[in-house]
């Protein structure tokens, strides 16, 4: 049996703050799902499983949903089965996203939306699926409760866990409001495999034989604190219950944060070939530069910016913390001695604290001096 | 630049008129309307005022010039010199408006622009400088330096520029630009920006914003407020929503709960409900049945019970009859009892009247009349022996022998006395004593009436009195008064007895009643009349109850007829009830048992109607959360709590950047004033003292000290170290404090690239003294600065000499 595990594709996210290049993240995340589902038909994956977090809200514009709904039913495995996660969950009153997801979805479509066993015997799979799907954003209390008592069928093979929530020592739910999970709650339901969305990092990080918890993380990076490539979980079976796993690419945009400081003619160059690289045109950079640089040097910058903003995909350039090295020979050489501009530069050349003030200073007098 | 020739060809009424002028002072002497006015302004016109002008700039600056022959062109030529060589400036305006500049090269500029841009090079000072202090029209001069200063304030920046350009011109930058660029961005950043409460200004937040003048902080500011606002927002939405859920999810619960309640007692409430009605049904019919088994039994006991009435109901009519007989003479009998017992009382007291008559025949026949006769005889009587017996008399006779006599006293018979001798008899009487011895009569009365008088009437009342009581047979008064009595005693009984009789007898007669008496005959014998009544009304009453009880009895019969026809039928329908009875009772019996724990159907069906109100109330409840729901989540942002979150982030940090660069510029702007008020503590320094030795030179050295406000002065320095401001100097030298202002100034605007000065009379307020020492300061300042100065006055221009045109 195979199975392709994501979740927390989020959906209908809206990159407000990234107006210049907002549709196009909004529309990777949905090439992504159809990457994804074209590598579970590619793999001949029986299960595609949705670890929570489809959609990035229950108020997803309804034809977000539809669509989404399409690519899920192009799935030529057995079956997808879908858990509402703590973004997208299931009301107690049956609402959005969910009905409209169930009205375009086929057959082959399940939503794990109730707590109990989804035996999957009817769909030729000797295995069954224990859900703990969300009914709200924020919990204390995680859905795993009703698994434990639950009596296991001796015919089923395998029995799969999905679930959706935080897990004690990997992700950070300080506050513990979204459905916190421990290793030891779930390894008590006895399950064989659990298949995890909500924590935005792939879980284990190298996995080995006797590895049962998955974390599968966004396939899609979503944002400058999320620091990998986009992953999912390919996971194999055996008839002996050995599962294989194999952490899949699967992100298109990669969202870097990168803070240099900057002293030398090298370390522009370094700046250029990290990021005039082919493969940087699918990045997103928040860059925050620092240093003080020598005036030649610092007058590179204006065209280091515009190279990198035209190669990345998109550019967060910060440079209010570095500044053109003003030194006191420079004013000398510039200024007549005793005079406004040499008596100002030179009192703010005093304090470091003062640099940001001296050059803003220094080429105000400049321009004015033209 | 030295002005070395300027040509008027035509210009405000002059036409071909040309000036030579020479570096140094030049006077130009002219009367009045010789127009120097005309010249003044075609040098100002020349040098500043365009060639080509819209209508209404045509209209306001040059149509005053233009030839009042006719022609609609006016033209200047203007030459002057400097240090590069002679130029040439023709400028015409009108029909053919025209510019050109010819450079000592050769070369031409004829673009206005920078046919401008030259000259102000050339010229030292802007247009505003020479409109405010290098070519002052007339009565410009005397203009107070506060109307310079409000006036002309750019020329005052101009000035103070030019003053502090000792310190700057080697880097040619203009402090005041800076500074308002300084400004500008300070602005930039801080409009509204309250840097000490690190807040906007007046508190006013996001929820009050501002709407105009909002610099970069306050804008980053309100970006992040607003992204706060947002967040909030969103979370608490997000709250409410994730509350109603638990509501509904909770609502859902006992609803379902209800519902399975419901669910699993629906049939046995059905059957309560069903059983409810049978047994209302098997009620009845068992009432129904009661009563026929009631009719079997009782319609033969009625007819029984009729019979016996019937029976006894004759006997009691026999009865009653013979009853009702008596009662009639019971009644007659006591009635004529009462007329016989007062026959007998009649009787009785007629009797009475009878013998009391009997009784007065008996009594004395006396009148009142007669005893008052008899009593007023005793009183005549009684009154005469009182007559006598009220005189006193007395007679002492004593006897010589023995002697008898008769002795009367008063009326009283005479008594016999005897007396022995000697014996001596005192006698006494009222009126009269007699005495009669057989040999003497002796009478001795008292008073004055005789005796015999009174006698005879004492022996006629005695003879009446005694007549009367003789008829009457009485002995005295009291046997009359006593008969009398007697008498009226007897009468008055009879007169009682009268009247008893009479009262007793009523409207009858005694005759009468005789006779209905004797009519009655003898009296019947009947039982007592109360004892017949008490009999009469009983068997009545037995009739009475026996016939009400025949008439229910027989209504009974007619009713158990009415509705069974007869008494086989009574029994067929009475079978058929007990038939009805048994089915419903089969019926009741094979409903589904009411649950366990459960006390009767009515408590089940109350339960579940109540759960049943209880799952209505969810459901309404439930509709009611989910209306709630639907429009919190049509509410909820479209961004996510953590996309939010994200932004807000980086809206902290954009504000943090925008406040670090704020820093900068209030930092630059911070150390320039300090710098800037540093350098104008000396930068007028030689303002004042060209000012101090030209106001030395004009006022003979009255003032020497000028007390300076910046560029500008606020007044002299009295010796006594007092400051007098221009309004408290005398007239003549507040004109050669203006003087000296303007040469001052003049001196520091064209220190640094020639220009020239143009007055207009500078001496025509003065008085001579003032003259010749203001004639003296000109003639200095044209050694190093071309001065040009208008006069209509030939002594003025006597004193001043130089270079004189006349017009």
């Amino acid at each position: 049996m195979k199975i392709l595990h994501t979740a927390d594709l989020h959906l209908g996210m809206k990159f407000a703050g990234y107006p210049e290049v907002q549709q196009e993240l909004c529309e990777a995340r949905f090439a992504t799902l159809e990457r994804l589902v074209e590598t579970a038909n590619a793999e001949s994956c029986d299960l595609f499983i949705i670890a929570g977090d489809l959609f990035d809200r229950v108020g997803v514009a309804k034809r977000d949903i539809i669509r989404t709904a399409g690519i899920l039913n192009r799935f030529e495995g057995k079956l997808v089965l879908v858990l509402p996660g703590n973004h997208d969950y299931l009301s107690p009153e049956p609402g959005e996203p969910w009905t409209t997801f169930r009205e375009n979805s086929g057959d082959r479509v399940i939503l794990l939306a109730e707590k109990r066993v989804y035996p999957l015997a009817h769909y030729n799979l000797a295995a069954a699926v224990y859900p703990a799907p969300c009914d709200a954003k924020h919990s204390s209390v995680n859905s795993l409760g009703w698994i434990g008592g639950t009596p296991r069928e001796e015919k089923i093979a395998f029995q799969i866990g999905v679930a959706h929530g935080s897990l004690e020592g990997l992700s950070p739910d300080f506050d513990r409001q979204f459905y916190p999970m421990t290793r030891e709650e779930l390894l008590e339901c006895g399950l064989d495999l659990w298949l995890l969305g909500h924590t935005h990092l792939p879980f284990p990080g190298k996995p080995g034989p006797r590895d049962r918890i998955f974390y599968s993380a966004t396939p899609e990076p979503d944002g400058f604190d999320c620091r990998h490539g986009g992953h999912a979980w390919l996971i194999e079976i055996g008839e002996d219950k050995i599962i294989s796993p194999a952490l899949l690419s699967t992100g298109r945009y990669r969202f870097l944060h990168d803070r240099r400081e900057l002293r030398t003619a090298g370390d522009l160059d370094r700046l250029e070939n990290d990021y005039l690289l082919p493969a940087a045109r699918e990045q997103l950079l928040k860059l925050k530069l620092t240093g003080r640089l020598a005036r030649e040097e610092y007058e590179r910058l204006p065209r280091i910016r515009e190279q990198l903003r035209q190669n990345l995909f998109y550019l967060q350039w910060d440079a209010t913390e570095i500044t053109e090295e003003i030194t006191p020979a420079m004013i000398e050489r510039e200024f007549t001695a005793g005079s406004f501009p040499h008596r100002l530069l030179t009192e703010l050349a005093r304090e470091k604290a003062d640099f940001e003030a001296l050059q803003k200073a220094y080429h105000l007098l400049t321009e004015l001096k033209q | 630049m030295i002005i070395t020739r300027i040509k008027l060809d035509p210009f405000g009424g002059k036409t071909g008129t040309e000036l030579n002028f020479r570096p140094g002072l030049n006077v130009i002497l002219g009367p009045n309307e010789a127009g120097k006015s005309t010249v003044f302004s075609a040098v100002f016109a020349a040098l500043f005022v365009p060639a080509k002008l819209g209508k209404r700039d045509l209209e306001k600056q040059i149509s005053r010039f233009l030839p009042l022959g006719g022609g609609d062109t006016i033209r200047v030529e203007l030459d002057f010199s400097s240090d590069e060589g002679d130029y040439r400036l023709e400028k015409s305006w009108g029909g053919t408006a025209g510019a050109e500049l010819a450079l000592p090269d050769g070369t031409v500029i004829t673009e206005e622009g920078a046919l401008a841009g030259r000259l102000s090079s050339l010229l030292g000072a802007g247009e505003g400088t020479y409109r405010s202090v290098l070519m002052t029209p007339q009565s410009g001069l005397g203009m107070t330096l506060p109307a310079l200063r409000e006036k002309y304030p750019a020329t005052i920046r101009e000035l103070d520029d030019i003053l502090r350009s000792a310190l700057l011109e080697t880097d040619g930058i203009s402090l005041d630009l800076f500074r308002e660029k300084i400004e500008q961005e300070y602005s930039d950043y801080f409009d509204h920006w309250d840097r000490k409460e690190d807040y906007p200004e007046q508190g006013k937040g996001i929820e009050h914003p501002w709407l105009k003048l909002i610099g970069a902080i306050l804008r980053a500011f309100y970006q992040r407020e607003t992204l706060r606002k947002l967040l909030k927002d969103a979370r608490r939405l997000e709250a409410e929503l994730e509350e109603i859920n638990r509501r509904i999810a909770g609502k859902k619960e006992k609803l379902e709960e209800a519902r399975d309640y419901l669910s699993l007692n629906r049939q046995a409430v059905e059957d309560a409900r069903e059983r409810r009605v049978l047994a209302g049904e098997l009620s009845g019919q068992q009432l129904l049945l009661k009563n026929l088994e009631d009719v079997n039994r009782n319609w033969p006991v009625v007819e029984n019970r009729l019979a016996e009435l019937k029976k006894k109901l004759a006997e009691l009519r026999d009865r009653q009859e013979r009853v009702a007989g008596e009662r009639s003479k019971a009644e007659a009998n006591e009635k004529n009892r009462a007329l016989r017992e007062k026959h007998s009382r009649v009787k009785e007291k007629n009797q009475l009247l009878e013998q009391s008559r009997i009784d007065l025949a008996k009594c004395r026949v006396i009148t009142r009349e007669a005893v008052r006769k008899i009593r007023g005889a005793e009183t005549e009587i009684a009154r005469l022996e009182a007559g006598l017996a009220a005189g006193q008399i007395s007679l002492k006779l004593t006897a010589k022998k023995a002697a008898r006599i008769k002795v009367q006293k008063d009326l009283a018979g005479a008594q016999e006395e005897e007396l022995a001798a000697g014996q001596t008899l005192e006698l006494a009487a009222g009126s009269r004593i007699g005495i009669e011895h057989p040999e003497l009569s002796i009478e001795a009365i008292a008073g004055k009436r005789s005796f015999a008088e009174i006698s005879e009437e004492y022996e006629r009342a005695k003879k009446t009195h005694a007549e009367i009581l003789a008829e009457l047979g009485l002995a005295g008064l009291s046997a009359a008064e006593s008969a009398l009595r007697l008498r009226e005693e007897a009468e008055g009984k009879v007169g009682a007895a009268q009247e008893n009789l009479d009262r007793e007898l009523g409207e009858y007669s005694y005759r009468e009643l005789e006779e209905q008496v004797s009519a009655l005959g003898p009296a019947g014998r009947t039982r007592p009349l109360p004892e017949v009544i008490a009999e009469d009304e009983k068997i009545k009453g037995e009739i009475r109850a026996g016939r009400e009880e025949e008439e229910r009895g027989e209504k009974r019969l007619s009713g158990y007829a009415a509705e069974y026809t007869d008494q086989r039928s009574l029994l067929l329908a009475t079978a058929a009830a007990a038939g009805k009875m048994k089915e419903l009772e089969d019926m009741i019996g094979s409903l589904t048992p009411l649950p366990e724990g459960v006390g009767d159907g009515a408590a089940l069906i109350a339960a579940y109607q109540k759960r049943e109100e209880v799952g209505r109330g969810l459901v309404q409840e439930l509709n009611d959360l989910k209306i709630e729901a639907a429009g919190l989540t049509a509410r909820l942002p479209e961004e996510t709590e953590e996309d939010l979150e994200k932004r807000l982030q980086e809206a902290e940090e954009g504000l943090e950047e925008v406040k670090r660069a704020a820093a900068a510029i209030a930092r630059i702007r911070e150390v320039t004033e300090t710098l800037v008020a540093e350098l104008d503590r000396d930068t007028f320094d030689e303002l004042k003292t060209d000012l101090e030795e030209m106001i030395g030179k004009l006022t003979g050295r009255r003032y020497r000290e000028v007390a300076m406000g910046k560029s500008l002065p606020r007044g002299l320095v009295r010796e006594d170290g007092q400051i007098l401001t221009p309004d408290r100097l005398s007239v003549g030298t507040r004109d050669e404090l203006a003087l000296a202002v303007r040469l001052a100034m003049a001196k520091r605007f064209l220190k640094t690239g020639g220009g020239f000065l143009l007055l207009d009379d500078p001496l025509v307020d003065l008085d001579p003294q003032r003259q010749k020492a203001a004639a003296g300061l000109l003639k200095d300042f044209a050694a190093e600065t071309q001065l040009l100065i208008f006069t209509c006055h030939p002594r003025h221009a006597e004193i001043l000499g130089g270079n004189r045109i006349e017009l």
